[in-house]
């Protein structure tokens, strides 16, 4: 084992890679820390710009982005109130009043070291289940890869949207999405309409910078959204480190709960970090000695909320690596960059290429420190960046959005199939759809087929994806999560029903 | 909900339609038990009886409320007028890369978002053409020289 993390440090410990997964981290906290911009969008358009490195080099830039974004969303939310990213909500329940007491910079630091420690805990854990969960998974058949996908296609459905229906139409928009082009067992095209572009099927990528960066650009745009609030940097902004670092250990149990509430959420599929920061929150408020302090602003709400969304970097990863199936949109692009740089993620992965699994650990470890670094010394720049308006930066995006999409494969059509996702997109969201289970159905949708018609081809008894034991474990599992939803609306309509007759 | 009851029938009519080309999908290999049209077609079926399910939630939703909103041109046109001029420029802006290449048509099309977008007088004139000329250039150069990455060339040029 430990040689293993020794050929991993290797890996990360170049000049180039440190280098890379440096820009990615300051990169995130840019995407994390504007308001409307969020760290998929960030991931989507960076993807393009790793074409030409090597598969170790893309990563870090995706690690450091990941990294970057989960802490920065925390820097205009503590300041301002408004989170940058959805998956630090939870954060400016106390971490702006914190800051309106007159102690933003201990604010702002305490929510970093929260960071830091909820990242490093999620990195621990990260390295230490994810090769055991791959040795388990190398014993699954066609059937059992089928039954999970079909598990994490059916979780992220019913627990990403308000409505369940909506969920699993997005998904199934995805799946559908994903079956033009060739039929993956026997080749012939699918859905072409006599066109030759059509018959080599969507890319992954225009489709996935269409649905997360198109579309919310397009929803940055809209009149209500374009009053900028510009962010006002008090002039003293100190840190105090040492002493954060002790009131963060006086409720280390709260430390330790959230980030591992966050790195638990995160390897879950359909929960990300956007539900493990207030999850965690709540938590820390029903164990707290003082659960009517909460809100006003107070050390370990701001430390529940920042360690469990950074520790979901950790927890995203543990599924996506060993399984081949990503839990949330964050996870589904770490996927992506791995299979544009042309490696399947999954069991195999582990025993293929252990260098580049360690890699990722080591990196995702230093990637936390640089996050740090960056937080605590760099932070004025990033408040600078949020200051810049919107009519300046959409069009810039988008323009990088249509390159990004063009890069892939040098070729006109894949910049109308982003245009297209992305007014598709828009108006999903608009209709109230989740667009993360969309994009699993393209990821997840060809791999799931192939799978299902393997197993069928290998022996064509139906029963066995019930007989199966982990197999029916999967799929009672899915049954469970789609009937889910039911039992909780029912369970609430009931408690709402009294007083409103 | 009017626009649960537009979005259901659009996912219907979706539905029907990929149900109808998954027919029109060769014959199955013969060990292949499913064949390419068996999933679409299951997701066709699927995504059909979620969109009646999501529409007849919609018109059951809206009969119980009995609320009918009038459309105000007026406010949605101020809301959404960004959307619908970035949606035509976008387009417009794909079709001139394809004659122009990248150079040409971002360097017209950037300023022409800015200005649209934003506050038309000399200042926001001056910024739009300077973090134009600094963005296009900038990404010419690192995509074709540092990242050996290719960018859209014209046909025209």
């Amino acid at each position: 084992m430990l040689d293993l993390f020794a050929v991993g440090i290797s890996q990360i410990f170049h000049i180039q890679v440190l280098l890379l997964l440096f820009v990615g981290t300051v990169v995130g906290i840019i995407f994390g820390c504007i308001p409307g911009f969020t760290i998929v969008m960030g991931c989507a358009l960076a993807l393009p710009f790793t074409f030409g490195m090597s598969s170790m080099q893309g990563l870090a830039v995706m690690i450091g982005i990941m990294t970057g974004g989960l802490a920065g969303g925390q820097i205009t939310g503590i300041l301002l109130g408004i989170p940058g990213t959805p998956s630090s909500v939870a954060t400016c329940f106390d971490g702006h009043p914190m800051s309106e007491n007159g102690e933003p910079g201990t604010a702002l630091a305490t929510g970093t070291w929260a960071s830091f420690f909820g990242g490093i805990v999620s990195a621990v854990v990260l390295a230490f289940t994810m090769p055991y969960l791959a040795q388990m998974a190398l014993k699954f058949g066609p059937w059992e890869f089928f039954s999970m996908i079909i598990f994490g296609l059916t979780i992220i459905a019913s627990l990403s949207g308000k409505s369940l229906a909506k969920g699993v139409a997005a998904g199934v928009l995805g799946l559908i999405a994903a079956c033009f082009g060739t039929d993956p067992l026997d080749g012939s095209p699918r859905f072409d309409f006599g066109s030759s572009e059509l018959a080599g099927g969507f890319s992954f990528l225009p489709i996935l910078i269409g649905l997360f960066a198109f579309s919310q650009l397009m929803k940055n745009l809209e009149g209500m959204n374009l009053k900028n609030e510009s962010l006002r940097l008090t002039r003293n902004l100190s840190f105090n480190s040492k002493n954060v670092i002790k009131r963060i250990f006086c409720f280390p149990g709260n430390l330790l709960r959230s980030s591992l509430i966050g790195t638990f959420f995160g390897a879950l599929p359909g929960v990300g970090a956007a539900t493990a920061n207030i999850i965690a929150y709540d938590q820390a408020k029903k164990f707290s000695k003082t659960p009517e302090k909460f809100g006003t602003g107070i050390t370990e709400g701001l430390v529940a909320s920042e360690s469990a969304n950074n520790g979901t970097g950790g927890g995203l990863l543990i599924p996506t690596m060993a399984l081949g199936v990503p839990g949330d949109a964050i996870a589904a692009v770490m996927m992506g960059a791995l299979i544009l740089h042309g490696i399947q993620p999954g069991p195999l992965l582990i025993v293929e290429f252990p260098d580049l699994v360690y890699g990722v650990f080591v990196g995702y470890f230093v990637a936390n420190f640089f996050m740090l670094g960056l937080m605590l010394y760099a932070v004025r720049f990033f408040v600078q960046l949020t200051r810049i308006p919107t009519h300046i930066l959409v069009p810039v995006i988008l323009v990088m959005c249509s390159i990004g999409s063009f890069a892939i494969q040098n070729r006109f059509f894949d910049m109308w199939v982003l245009f297209i996702f992305g007014i598709l997109g828009y108006f999903m969201t608009k209709f109230g759809f989740p667009l993360a289970p969309t994009i699993l159905g393209v990821i997840l949708g060809p791999v799931g087929e192939t799978n299902l018609r393997r197993a069928l081809v290998s022996n064509d008894d139906w029963t066995l994806f019930f007989t199966r034991p982990i197999s029916a474990t999967f799929l009672i599992l899915s049954l469970v999560s789609i009937l889910y939803p039911f039992f909780q609306e029912m369970r609430e309509r009931r408690k709402k029903a009294p007083p409103s007759q | 909900m009017k626009h649960d009851r537009i979005a259901g029938i659009l996912l219907i009519v979706f539905a029907a339609f990929i149900y109808w080309q998954s027919c029109r999908l060769p014959e199955p290999l013969l060990q292949d038990k499913l064949g390419p049209d068996a999933l679409p077609k299951l997701y066709a079926i699927i995504l059909g009886s979620l969109g009646l399910i999501i529409s007849a939630k919609g018109f059951f939703k809206a009969t119980e409320k009995n609320k009918r909103i009038s459309p105000d041109w007026k406010t949605w046109w101020h809301d959404y007028r960004f959307v619908v001029f970035s949606f035509v420029m976008f387009f417009v802006y794909i079709q001139a890369m394809k004659y122009a290449g990248f150079l040409i048509a971002t360097l017209l099309y950037l300023p022409a978002m800015m200005l649209v977008i934003g506050s038309r007088n000399k200042k926001s004139v001056l910024t739009a053409v300077i973090t134009t000329a600094c963005v296009t250039l900038g990404i010419f150069f690192s995509f074709t020289y540092l990242l050996n990455i290719f960018l859209p060339s014209g046909t025209v040029f």
